[in-house]
C-alpha cells in the first residue's frame, strides 16, 4: 500500500513530512519526488543511501590515464623497430599525454553516466508511468509513504495542506501484472479521491473545481476495494482547458481569423484527446459493500435537498429512467426499453428500504451497474445523496 | 524616470505554465518546418551523391591541388568545431559559475553541439580522399603489429573529437533524462512510448535529484578541460607546420576564443528562430537573457580581437619577411574585400553594437548580427587556411587560385543541411528548453520588497 500526497510548494512539503515523521512514521518508507531540485537544507531524513560517484569516477579517471598510458606503451615496446632506437619509446613523453589525456577523460565521462544509471537505481521501479508519477508531471511536490507506515499516514497526512492524498491500494506485483495488459493508459488503483480540506490561508487552485463549504459538509463514502481508472483532477483541469480553447475558436470564426470547417476539425481532435482523460471506475467489489449499504442518508429529506435532487436527476438520470421513474426515457429505449430499464418509482420493489436501502442507490450511481455508466467522476457526493432523496420522492415517500 | 529592475528574475509564469510553454511543440508539425525538413533532406542527399562521386573518381573532384592542400573541407571543419563549442561553453561553464540565468539556454547550446560536431567529424574523414580505410586511425590489434602514429595531428584530433563526442552527447542525455521521466505520463502516442524507454523509469525522487545534480557538476568539470583540448588541438594541426599565418604560438589560445565566440553567435542564431517559430517561449526566453549571454558574447569579442591581432603585431614590429608577406597578400592581395570584411563583420560592428544595452535586449537586431558574425568566422577560417599555402609554394610558376569546386560545394551544403535539419527535428521530439532547470529557478526565486523596488534573489541549493 502506497499514499501519495500532493504539495504546492517546498515549505508545505518538507512541514508535513516532519510532521509524519514526529508521528512515528520510518524515514526509509517515505519518498520526496518532485520535478526539480528541492533547493531547501537539509532535506528531512527520507529513503536514501550514500553517494559513492565521485569517489569512483576519479578512481576510474585515473585507472584510465594509466590505462592510455599502458596501452601507447606497449604499442611502442611491442614493436619491433624500438630495438633501433636502443629500447627507447618512438614517441617522445609529453606526446603520449595528449592520447593518454584524452583517455582518462572519455573514461570519466563514460563512468558518470554508469554510476548515475545505477546509483538512482534503486529509486526507480517501474519502467511504465504509473499515475502516482502525475503530481510530479503536473508541477507539484508528492511525498509518497510506503511499507507500514503508509497505513496510518492517511490519517497523519489530512490536515496538511494537501491538495489531493491519494491512496495506491494494491501490492506492486499485481499492479506490474495488469500493466502488461495495458500498458499504453495510465492507471490509477486508489481507494479515494479525496480534494482534501481546504484551509483559510491557502488559496483555492484556479485550475480545480474546489467542492463549496456545504459540499464538504458531506463527506464522500469510503469503502475499501473501489478502483478507480484515470485522474479526476487531469480530467476536469483538461475540460476547463476544452471549454477555454472552444470559446476561443468560436471567437476566432465570429472575426472570421478561422473558417468554421477547420475549427470543427480542430474541435473534434480535442474532443478525442479530452476522452483519454475521462475517469472511470475500473474495479469494484461484487455486490454493495456493508459499509455503504448500512450508510445513513446524511443529507436530510427536506424540500431544499428534493428541489436539487430533480435538477440532477432530470439532467443525469431521466434520459434512461424517465422523468417519472419509470424506465420510459428517450436513451433507455435504445436498450430494451421500460422492460430493461429499472423502474426507479415503482415503491413496490424499490421502495422496500430493507433491500434496497439509500446506500444501495448511492453505490450504484457512483460506480454504475450493468449498462449503467458510472457518476462518481461528475457528481459530489452531497449532490448524489440528493438524487436518492428525489428517488425517494418519486416513489411517493 | 522608471525604474526597471535590470537584474536577471525567473519567469514571470507558474511552473505549469512553464510546462505547457516547453512542451508546446512536442509532437506538432507546421509548414515552416516541413519546408526546411525538406530542403535539408536534398541537401543531405546531394552531398550523398557529390561523396559517392568522390570516392569513385578519387580527390581531383576537388579543387585541392598543390600547393593548396588543405581546403574548403578542412576550413568547414574548423568552423563547425568552433560552433560546436557553444555546448561547452555555455552548459558546462554557466553551471559551474552557478548563473541562474544559464537555464534557458544550455539545452540550445547542447543540441547545437549535438549536431554540429559529428558534421565538424566527417570532415577530416572525407578530406582522407580514401575514406572507406578510416579504420586504420582506430588503435585495433592487427597481425602486422601496425599502430597508429600517434606523433600525427589526425591521430589527435580522433582523440580529441570522439571525446569530446561523446561527452557532449551523455551530458545532454543525462540532463535530459529528468525532463523526459516527468513529461512522460502527460504524453501521447509514441513520443511517450520514446520518452518511457529513454527515461528509465525516472521518478523525480531526491535521492535522483541528487544524482543528477552530482552528474551535472562532474561532467562539467571534465568537459572544459576536454573542450579545451580539442579546439587546441585542432590549432595544432595548423601551428605544427612550417607555414607562414600557421605557424604562430598563439593559435592555441586564439582558436579557443574564436570558437566560443562563434559558437554563442550560433546560440543567438538558434535563439532568434526558436523565438520566431514558437512565440510562447518568450515567457520564459527573455530580453534579460539576451542582455546576460549577450554580455558574455562581448567579452568573448574583446578576447579574441586581442588574440586575433597578437598574432599579427609581433610579426609586424619584427618585420619578418615571410609573414609580411602574408599579411600583405591578405590584406591588399585578391582577397582584401573579404578580409576587410572580415575586421567589420568580427571586430568593429559586434563589439560596437554590443557595448550597448538596449542592442544587447533586442531580439531581431542580435539574430542579424549573429549570423554575420559567423560569415566573419567562417571567412575568418578561409584565411587562416588558403593564404599561407598559395603565397608559401616557392614556385613562381604555380599560380592557380584553390577555389571550392562542384563537390565540395554539394558536400559542405550537406552538412549545413544536416545540423539545421536535425535541429528543426529535435524541436519537433524532444524539449529543446529545459523544463527541470527553468522550473528550479523559478522555485528557488525569492523576492524581496526594498523600498518599493522589487529584488529577486536565489536559494542556494545543496
Amino acid at each position: 500500500m502506497k499514499v501519495c500526497a500532493e504539495y504546492e510548494d517546498q515549505i508545505t512539503a518538507f512541514t508535513a513530512h516532519r510532521a509524519i515523521l514526529d508521528k512515528g512514521a520510518d524515514p526509509e518508507d517515505i519518498e520526496l519526488r518532485s520535478p526539480y531540485p528541492l533547493s531547501e537544507h537539509p532535506i528531512p531524513p527520507h529513503r536514501s543511501k550514500p553517494m559513492i560517484m565521485r569517489n569512483v569516477v576519479r578512481l576510474m579517471w585515473l585507472c584510465g590515464l594509466l590505462g592510455g598510458f599502458s596501452f601507447l606503451t606497449f604499442t611502442q615496446w611491442e614493436w619491433g623497430l624500438t630495438a633501433k632506437t636502443g629500447g627507447q619509446p618512438l614517441v617522445a613523453v609529453p606526446i603520449n599525454a595528449i592520447p593518454m589525456y584524452e583517455c582518462g577523460m572519455i573514461t570519466a565521462i563514460i563512468v558518470t553516466t554508469i554510476m548515475f544509471f545505477v546509483e538512482t537505481r534503486r529509486y526507480r521501479q517501474l519502467v511504465p508511468a504509473l499515475e502516482e508519477d502525475m503530481p510530479v508531471a503536473n508541477g507539484y511536490i508528492a511525498l509518497v509513504v510506503s511499507g507500514d507506515s503508509a497505513k496510518k499516514a492517511k490519517e497523519w497526512l489530512d490536515g496538511t495542506n494537501a491538495r489531493s492524498v491519494v491512496s495506491f491500494v494494491l501490492p506492486l506485483a499485481i499492479t506490474s501484472f495488469l500493466m502488461t495488459g495495458c500498458a499504453t493508459g495510465n492507471l490509477r488503483y486508489q481507494q479515494v479521491i479525496k480534494p482534501g480540506e481546504a484551509p483559510a490561508d491557502m488559496p483555492a487552485p484556479t485550475s480545480l473545481r474546489m467542492p463549496t463549504a456545504a459540499e464538504q459538509e458531506v463527506k464522500p463514502l469510503q469503502p475499501l476495494g473501489w478502483l478507480y481508472y484515470g485522474d479526476q483532477l487531469a480530467f476536469e483541469r483538461a475540460e476547463a482547458d476544452f471549454k477555454r480553447q472552444e470559446a476561443e475558436l468560436e471567437e476566432k470564426v465570429k472575426n472570421k481569423q478561422m473558417k468554421r470547417k477547420d475549427v470543427n476539425k480542430q474541435l473534434r481532435k480535442m474532443r478525442r484527446d479530452l476522452d483519454e482523460y475521462k475517469p472511470e471506475i475500473l474495479l469494484y467489489k461484487s455486490g454493495v459493500p456493508s459499509e455503504i449499504r448500512d450508510a445513513k442518508n446524511p443529507v436530510p429529506y427536506d424540500e431544499a435537498s428534493k428541489k436539487r435532487g430533480a435538477e440532477l436527476y432530470a439532467l443525469n438520470c431521466a434520459q434512461c429512467h424517465g422523468v417519472t421513474g419509470k424506465g420510459e426515457g428517450a436513451v433507455g429505449a435504445k436498450w430494451g426499453g421500460p422492460e430493461v430499464v429499472p423502474h426507479l418509482g415503482d415503491a413496490a420493489k424499490y421502495g422496500d428500504e430493507s433491500r434496497y436501502p439509500d446506500g444501495f442507490f448511492y453505490h450504484n450511481i457512483i460506480v454504475g451497474k450493468n449498462l449503467m455508466p458510472s457518476f462518481g467522476y461528475k457528481l459530489t457526493s452531497r449532490e448524489v445523496w440528493d438524487i436518492v432523496n428525489h428517488i425517494r420522492e418519486l416513489q411517493g415517500k | 524616470m522608471s525604474h526597471e529592475n535590470l537584474n536577471f528574475r525567473a519567469a514571470e509564469c507558474s511552473i505549469p505554465e512553464i510546462f505547457d510553454a516547453v512542451f508546446e511543440p512536442i509532437g506538432k508539425s507546421g509548414w515552416k518546418s516541413n519546408i526546411v525538413l525538406t530542403i535539408c533532406g536534398l541537401l543531405i542527399l546531394g552531398a550523398a551523391i557529390a561523396f559517392s562521386g568522390q570516392l569513385y573518381y578519387g580527390i581531383g573532384q576537388t579543387g585541392l591541388h598543390i600547393p593548396v592542400y588543405w581546403g574548403g573541407y578542412i576550413i568547414t571543419f574548423v568552423f563547425w568545431i568552433g560552433v560546436a563549442h557553444a555546448g561547452a561553453l555555455i552548459s558546462a561553464l554557466l553551471r559551474l559559475c552557478g548563473a541562474e540565468w544559464k537555464s534557458a539556454v544550455t539545452r540550445v547550446a547542447e543540441v547545437i553541439t549535438l549536431f554540429t560536431l559529428p558534421a565538424a567529424g566527417s570532415f577530416p574523414l572525407i578530406h582522407l580522399g580514401r575514406t572507406e580505410l578510416f579504420y586504420y586511425m582506430l588503435p585495433l590489434p592487427n597481425n602486422r603489429l601496425l599502430w597508429p602514429n600517434f606523433k600525427s595531428m589526425l591521430m589527435w584530433d580522433v582523440f580529441a573529437v570522439s571525446t569530446y563526442l561523446t561527452g557532449s552527447v551523455l551530458f545532454l542525455y543525462v540532463t535530459m533524462v529528468p525532463d523526459l521521466g516527468i513529461a512522460r505520463p502527460r504524453m501521447k502516442g509514441w513520443i511517450k512510448t520514446l520518452y518511457t524507454i529513454l527515461s528509465w523509469g525516472w521518478r523525480g525522487t531526491a535521492e535522483e535529484w541528487k544524482r543528477v545534480m552530482e552528474a551535472a557538476a562532474l561532467y562539467s568539470v571534465i568537459i572544459l578541460p576536454v573542450v579545451i583540448s580539442v579546439h587546441t588541438i585542432v590549432s595544432w594541426d595548423f601551428a605544427m607546420q612550417v607555414v607562414p599565418g600557421w605557424h604562430s604560438e598563439v593559435f592555441g589560445p586564439l582558436f579557443f576564443v574564436g570558437a566560443l565566440y562563434s559558437g554563442t553567435a550560433a546560440v543567438f542564431t538558434m535563439l532568434g528562430l526558436l523565438l520566431w517559430t514558437y512565440p510562447g517561449f518568450k515567457k520564459v526566453i527573455t530580453q534579460v537573457h539576451y542582455d546576460m549571454l549577450g554580455r558574455v558574447w562581448l567579452v568573448l569579442g574583446l578576447a579574441w580581437a586581442y588574440l586575433f591581432f597578437n598574432d599579427f603585431v609581433p610579426a609586424y614590429y619584427a618585420h619578418e619577411p615571410d609573414k609580411m608577406d602574408y599579411l600583405y597578400y591578405n590584406g591588399f592581395g585578391p582577397y582584401a574585400a573579404a578580409c576587410w570584411f572580415l575586421v567589420i563583420g568580427n571586430f568593429a560592428l559586434p563589439l560596437f553594437c554590443l557595448a550597448f544595452q538596449e542592442f544587447r535586449r533586442s531580439i531581431m537586431p542580435m539574430f542579424v548580427l549573429s549570423i554575420i558574425v559567423n560569415i566573419a568566422m567562417y571567412i575568418e577560417r578561409v584565411f587562416i587556411v588558403i593564404p599561407g599555402l598559395e603565397i608559401y609554394n616557392g614556385l613562381n610558376f604555380n599560380t592557380i587560385p584553390y577555389t571550392y569546386s562542384a563537390t565540395e560545394i554539394a558536400i559542405i551544403a550537406g552538412t549545413f543541411g544536416w545540423s539545421i535539419g536535425g535541429l528543426t527535428l529535435f524541436c519537433r521530439i524532444f524539449p529543446i528548453l529545459p523544463y527541470w532547470e527553468l522550473a528550479e529557478t523559478k522555485a528557488r526565486q525569492v523576492e524581496v520588497d526594498m523600498a518599493g523596488v522589487k529584488v529577486a534573489y536565489f536559494q542556494s541549493g545543496e
